[in-house]
């Protein structure tokens, strides 16, 4: 364990520590998430604001982290503007402490449904022409050794 | 920790920022440190404006929100201005005015301590 994940192990036995330190964390995580998917995107803030209907001095102050919390329906408006899914699960305190060190400028900006899909769609090809290939070889070298059985017995190979 | 944090010391040594952070109650000390690890880790890696400026030069502040609205003072570096960050004052902020009244000018004061003698005026931050 790290040096951060042995203390937070520790601090975290308090309840009410690890309920307000993971408040503060879950939302500097999702201020940056926002701000890390809306700039991949090329998207400037007063157009996020646009397409999701956000106020575009509220959406600074979650970019910020300068709330208290986020609304179901705040996180649904800019996952449909952003494209992404938006998934709100109960998690162990120790998952998303690892989370403290592990989030990256990559890891957090999250790409498009179309970017996605494509993506997976590329990969299945990938995966499909992969598969072929090993079937032709495994095929090509059973038919070599049914040849290579099939000699005459003293026959140069 | 890719950035270092240091807390300031008085002339007597006494770990300003350690004594005020220690007076906090629970909610409040463990988001200071919800910040302060994403801080250390990250720095403003992940997202732009995590540290406020101030009236004072070179002086900014963390902003903590909750029930208290906590605003620890640093700055950045000063010995290594891209890599570290040293915290200078604990600070709260009451209706867009930071409380106690002269802190701004404590911490400008504080810095221009640290920056002469940074091996004896800081030590690695102490976690309240």
């Amino acid at each position: 364990m790290s040096d951060l994940k042995t203390i937070l192990a520790t601090e975290f036995r308090d309840k009410e520590y690890a309920h307000a330190y993971m408040h503060t964390h879950l939302l500097e995580r999702l201020a940056a998430q926002i701000y890390q998917t809306r700039t991949a995107r090329k998207m400037s803030q007063t157009e996020l604001a646009e397409a999701s209907g956000i106020p575009q001095a509220k959406l600074s102050k979650l970019e910020c982290a300068e709330v208290q919390s986020f609304t179901l329906a705040t996180l649904l408006k800019l996952a449909r503007a952003l494209d992404v899914a938006l998934n709100v699960s109960f998690e162990p305190f120790s998952k998303l402490a690892r989370s403290v060190e592990t989030a990256t400028p990559k890891s957090l900006a999250v790409l498009s449904r179309a970017e996605d899909l494509h993506g997976a769609a590329s990969l299945n090809q990938l995966l499909g022409a992969v598969e072929a290939r090993v079937t032709a070889t495994t095929l090509s070298s059973s038919a070599e050794v049914t040849t290579v059985n099939q000699l005459p017995t003293g026959a140069d190979v | 920790m890719p950035f270092a944090l240091y807390d300031y010391l008085s002339a007597s040594g006494i770990n300003e920022v350690l004594v005020w952070a220690r007076e906090l109650q629970t909610p409040e000390r463990a988001k200071l440190n919800a910040k302060l690890d994403m801080l250390a880790t990250h720095g403003p890696n992940l997202r732009p404006h995590t540290l406020t400026g101030t009236d004072a030069s070179g002086i900014q502040k963390l902003r903590v929100h909750g029930s208290v609205q906590l605003r620890p003072l640093l700055c950045e570096g000063p010995a290594n201005v891209n890599i570290e960050f040293t915290l200078l004052a604990g600070a709260k902020e009451v209706g867009s005015k930071l409380k106690p009244p002269k802190i701004l000018e404590v911490a400008e004061s504080r810095k221009a301590e640290v920056t002469a003698d940074p091996k004896v005026r800081r030590v690695a931050h102490v976690r309240p």
